[in-house]
C-alpha cells in the first residue's frame, strides 16, 4: 500500500467512516478477558502512584549530553554503559540502567566526571562503589577512555533510583536512572508438532536447550528475567492440518474452518507458562503465495514455524516479549530493538520501555 | 508476531511512525483485510492523542471487522480511554501478535 498525499485525507476520512456505524447490540459482555492473575498492560491504563510503575509513554529521544563547563573550557560529563548487554539504555532520558535485586552487580562509566560526588536518592537501596578498571569483570566492554571512573551498582530493594554526579557547588551535570528489578522466573515448553497425514516440523528437541539458553542470554542480563526449560517434546494432532497451520477469526478470505491455531495449542504442556510449537508453515493472514508471518503469540502460546528466517533465538526472544506484554514496533530506526516486528532484520535490545513492561 | 521480509514493511513503518494518510488508508482498508499484522497496528491507533478522531475511526472498525462485544454502545466519536483501552485488550486478547 502506498500512503497518500495530503490532499486525499479528508476522502480518506469520509472512506474510513462509510460502512463503519455499529449498532447497538454492542452492549453485550465482551467475551474474551484478560487471563486472571496475569496483568494486562491495557494502554489507557491508569498508572499507579507507585514509584515502580514509572515508564515512559512515549518512545525516548536520544538524551541531551550533559555539560559543565570547566577552566577555560568546556567538559561533558555523562554516565555510559561499560559491559554490553546489561540492561544499559542510553535512549532513555536520562540514561537508564537495569539493576538486579540482591543478583549480580552492573557496572556503569563516568565519562569526563574527574571532581564530580557521585550520589543517590536512596543509598539504602542501591549500594555504589567506585571501583578501578582493573576491577571490572572479564569479558566483552566497551572501550575505556583516559578519565572515566567505574562504578559497581548493588541492588538492596526494589526500587527507582537517581544517580547523579554533582559539582562541589552543588550542580547536578549528569544523571542516571537506576531501576532495582526482582528476578522472575519463567517456564518454557517447547512442542514439535506433526499431524495424521504425515506433515510434520523439521526441527529438532535437541535444539531446544540452546534455544533456551539464547532467550536467556538475551533476558538475563537485560531485563533479569529467567527461562527454564522444563519440556521438549513431540506432540501429534489427530487430524490433517494441512500445509499450512492457520490462525483465521478475523482474517478476511478464509475460511474459520482453517482456524487450526486452538486444535495445537491445545496440546501445549499445562505446567508451562510458555508453550512453543514449532510446526512447518503458520500464517495468519490471507496471503497464501507470500509467507507473511513466521511465528504468532497469543497468551502464553506461540505457533512458530519452520521457515521463520535464520536468527532463531532472536525470534523466539521476540515472541517471548509478546508473552511479556510488550507490542510489534515497525520503525526501522529502531530495528535494533528486539521487538522490532521482521525477522531477522531485528536486533537483540530490550530498552527502559520495554524492560519496565516484561519485569516492573 | 515476527513478519518476513517479504511483508509490507514500508507501509508498516509509515503507520507506525504516525503518516496520518498511512493510518487512514488502514482504517478505511480494514474491512478487506486478509492481515492480522494489519490489526495490530490498527489496534495501536486507539493510543492516537494527537488526532483523537483517528483513535475512534481505528475503534469502529475494529469493531466492526472483529465482531467485538464490548461492555458499552458503539459511537460514531467520543469514545472515553477507558473504552479505547477495552477495545485494545480485547484485540490483544484474542489475535495473536
Amino acid at each position: 500500500m502506498q500512503s497518500p498525499g495530503s490532499s486525499e485525507i479528508n476522502k480518506l476520512i469520509e472512506v474510513a467512516e462509510t460502512g463503519l456505524g455499529v449498532g447497538s447490540e454492542l452492549r453485550d459482555p465482551p467475551p474474551e478477558m484478560p487471563e486472571p492473575g496475569r496483568r494486562a498492560f491495557p494502554i489507557h491504563e491508569a498508572v499507579p502512584a507507585s514509584p515502580k510503575f514509572f515508564f515512559a509513554s512515549r518512545e525516548p529521544i536520544r538524551p541531551p549530553i550533559a555539560r559543565r563547563i570547566c577552566e577555560g573550557g568546556f567538559r561533558m560529563a555523562e554516565f555510559r554503559r561499560i559491559i554490553p548487554w546489561q540492561g544499559f539504555d542510553k535512549y532513555s532520558v536520562p540514561v537508564w540502567q537495569m539493576v538486579p535485586l540482591n543478583g549480580p552487580p552492573r557496572y556503569v562509566c563516568l565519562r569526563d566526571g574527574a571532581g564530580l560526588t557521585v550520589t543517590s536518592t536512596d543509598p539504602a537501596a542501591l549500594k555504589i562503589t567506585e571501583i578501578t578498571s582493573v576491577q571490572l569483570p572479564a569479558g566483552d566492554k566497551d572501550p575505556i577512555h583516559a578519565g572515566d571512573r567505574f562504578f559497581k551498582l548493588e541492588g538492596k530493594s526494589w526500587e527507582i533510583v537517581t544517580v547523579s554526579a554533582t559539582t562541589k557547588a552543588g550542580l547536578d551535570v549528569a544523571q542516571l536512572e537506576v531501576d532495582i528489578k526482582k528476578r522472575v522466573d519463567k517456564k518454557l515448553a517447547f512442542n514439535f508438532v506433526s499431524d495424521n497425514a504425515g506433515h510434520h516440523t523439521v526441527r529438532a528437541a535437541a535444539s531446544a536447550t540452546q534455544w533456551t539458553s539464547g532467550i536467556n542470554w538475551i533476558y538475563n542480563g537485560q531485563t533479569n528475567i529467567f527461562f527454564t526449560k522444563i519440556a521438549a517434546r513431540p506432540v501429534t494432532i489427530g487430524q490433517d492440518l494441512g500445509p499450512v497451520v492457520r490462525f483465521a477469526k478475523g482474517v478476511a478470505g478464509v475460511p474459520i474452518s482453517e482456524h487450526e491455531w486452538d486444535i495445537v495449542v491445545a496440546k501445549g504442556e499445562p505446567t508451562a507458562d510458555m508453550n512453543f510449537f514449532m510446526v512447518w508453515e503458520y500464517e495468519q493472514s490471507a496471503l497464501t503465495v507470500i509467507d507473511g508471518t513466521d511465528a504468532g503469540t497469543l497468551g502464553g502460546n506461540c505457533i512458530f514455524e519452520d521457515h521463520a528466517g535464520s536468527q532463531i533465538v532472536e525470534s523466539m526472544a521476540h515472541e517471548v516479549g509478546h508473552f511479556l506484554k510488550c507490542k510489534d514496533q515497525y520503525i526501522a530506526a529502531r530495528s535494533y530493538e528486539l521487538m522490532y516486528g521482521i525477522t531477522d532484520t531485528r536486533g537483540a535490545h530490550i530498552g527502559k520501555q520495554h524492560a519496565n513492561i516484561m519485569n516492573l | 508476531m515476527s513478519q518476513s521480509k517479504t511483508w509490507n514493511i514500508q507501509f508498516a513503518e509509515k503507520v507506525d511512525s504516525g503518516d496520518l494518510g498511512a493510518i487512514l488508508e488502514l482504517i478505511s482498508g480494514l474491512q478487506e483485510s486478509g492481515d492480522t499484522a494489519m490489526l495490530h497496528l490498527a489496534a495501536n491507533q486507539l493510543e492516537s492523542k494527537a488526532v483523537v478522531r483517528v483513535a475512534d475511526l481505528a475503534a469502529n472498525a475494529l469493531i466492526k471487522k472483529l465482531d467485538l462485544k464490548p461492555s458499552f454502545a458503539a459511537k460514531t466519536t467520543g469514545y472515553t480511554a477507558a473504552e479505547l483501552a477495552e477495545i485494545h485488550q480485547m484485540i490483544m486478547s484474542s489475535i495473536p501478535q
